[in-house]
């Protein structure tokens, strides 16, 4: 009986490809931002009543977010991936 | 044949051998990671690109970091940078390799700019000098950061790759600033929604794009427009309504006083100077965004509960500001003097009551909640005691 000479995709290597598909930056970048808008809708929309107690947290977060994720991503960049 | 018997000396009489699987010794243990200043990656003294090196991450990164460390600690971080510079060994150097060129540039603009705040330190009002050019050092730095963040690259490392870096990267600021603005602007038309709406759309366009092609360059602009429309409802701009542009509102009789002013966005003056005021007025003010000004005649008790969600409230000549600043000044008036009562609110800005509009001290320390000045002014019984 013949067998595929190929080894199937072990767990962390598909798990891998799939992180290399994904820009980590766009993802938190645009997580926090979807997040803010989402946020300024519900203000408008009076459920809730968004104070700078919160937003200035949730400001440094996203910031900090989208540093973070761009330094722990190395020095390739888009070009890299 | 007995083993025990064998003639080492004859080699046919040897005990056949059994096949063994070479199998390659365990590779020896890693070397402890030891925390080395880079050759290969250095800008002053190698210490951002050897912390690096040793984290795993972007040195861009680092320096980033480390010139914010710079900047908080007041140069007591550039104290640490230079031990770390006397005190942390420089990296190995690999068989065969060759130590490489300086580069002479960085090593020259680090030497000015020593130089210059040496400079700065010793000659009289070089603090000045110093502090006036620290903004736009930060400026380019901010522009490089952006540009790295952007375009995932650094800079090209020469003179005309950093200006182009510094250029774009300031570029893209100033037009965050301005959506940052627009923002503001936005909820205080009336347009929240709108704002809300596209800055979410944005926010889920950018979640998209990470799957399928990367879209970074909206970070920093949806995140401005954002940010401003976030100021701005914080502030509770939207509150007020689309108001916006300059009122001016001179009333000459007490009659003409209306009993609630209000301002989506920009400068808001109401002069009562020419009121014969008489008894006790109530005025309402209510402010979005901007610049809130009340000019009351002399001899006239002014009694306040002001409100600002981030800026600055003053009666006459005592101050405070902050984030959701509360300044109540429930001041009574004597016999037979007026009183004026003004409910005042800012979203974001500034909220002023005063008798005219000369001799104003911009550079007032908002934190500093005290008598600034001689505290004239204000015709009413004891002194106008503050609660920031």
């Amino acid at each position: 009986m013949e067998t595929s000479a190929t080894e199937p995709a072990t767990h962390a290597s598909v798990t891998q490809m799939r992180r290399d598909d994904v820009d980590i930056v766009s993802l938190v970048g645009g997580i926090a931002v979807a997040t803010l808008g989402a946020l300024l809708l519900l203000d408008v929309l009076d459920a809730i009543h968004l104070r700078f107690a919160a937003l200035a947290p949730l400001a440094c977060a996203a910031l900090g977010g989208v540093l973070l994720a761009r330094g722990l991503e190395g020095g390739g960049g888009q070009d890299g991936r | 044949m007995d083993s025990e018997h064998r003639n080492p000396d004859d080699p046919d009489d040897t005990e056949p051998t059994e096949p063994v699987a070479s199998t390659p010794p365990p590779p020896p243990p890693p070397p402890p990671r030891r925390l080395t200043r880079s050759r290969s990656d250095r800008l002053i003294g190698g210490v951002g690109g050897g912390l690096a090196q040793h984290l795993g991450v972007d040195p861009l990164l680092v320096r980033f970091g480390l010139g914010v460390l710079f900047v908080i600690t007041g140069g007591a971080g550039l104290l640490l940078y230079l031990a770390a510079w006397l005190l942390v060994p420089d990296e190995d150097l690999a068989p065969g390799q060759s130590e490489p060129p300086r580069r002479s540039r960085w090593a020259t603009i680090g030497g000015v700019a020593a130089l210059l705040a040496l400079v700065c330190i010793i000659i009289p009002g070089g603090f000045f000098v110093g502090w006036f050019a620290l903004p736009f050092a930060l400026l380019a730095l901010i522009g490089l950061a952006v540009w790295w963040l952007i375009l995932g690259v650094p800079a090209e490392r020469t003179g005309r790759g950093v200006l182009l870096g510094i250029a774009l990267g300031l570029t893209v600021l100033l037009v965050s600033g301005l959506l940052f603005f627009a923002g503001i602007a936005g909820v205080a038309g009336g347009g929240g929604l709108v704002v809300a709406a596209i800055v979410t759309a944005a926010g889920l366009t950018l979640v998209a794009s990470a799957f399928v092609r990367p879209l970074r360059w909206l970070i920093i602009p949806a995140l401005a427009l954002g940010l401003g429309a976030g100021t701005a409802v914080a502030a509770g701009v939207e509150d007020v309504g689309g108001s916006t542009g300059e009122r001016f509102y001179r009333p000459v009789t007490a009659e003409a006083i209306r009993s609630h002013y209000e301002l989506g966005a920009g400068h808001l003056l109401i002069d009562l100077r020419d009121v014969d005021l008489t008894g006790e007025r109530r005025i309402d003010v209510d402010l979005g965004a901007g610049h809130a000004e009340i000019l009351v005649p002399e001899g006239v008790c002014v009694a306040s509960n002001l409100h600002a969600g981030m800026g600055a409230l003053e009666l006459f000549d005592h101050g405070t500001g902050g984030i959701d600043v509360d300044r109540v000044d429930a001041n009574q008036a004597p016999v037979g003097t007026p009183r004026l009562v003004v409910t005042g609110d800012v979203g974001l800005g500034y909220f002023e009551i005063d008798h005219d509009r000369d001799g104003r001290n911009w550079d007032r320390d908002w934190h500093d909640d005290g008598d600034l000045g001689d505290g004239a002014g204000n015709a009413c019984i004891g002194d106008a005691d503050a609660q920031g």
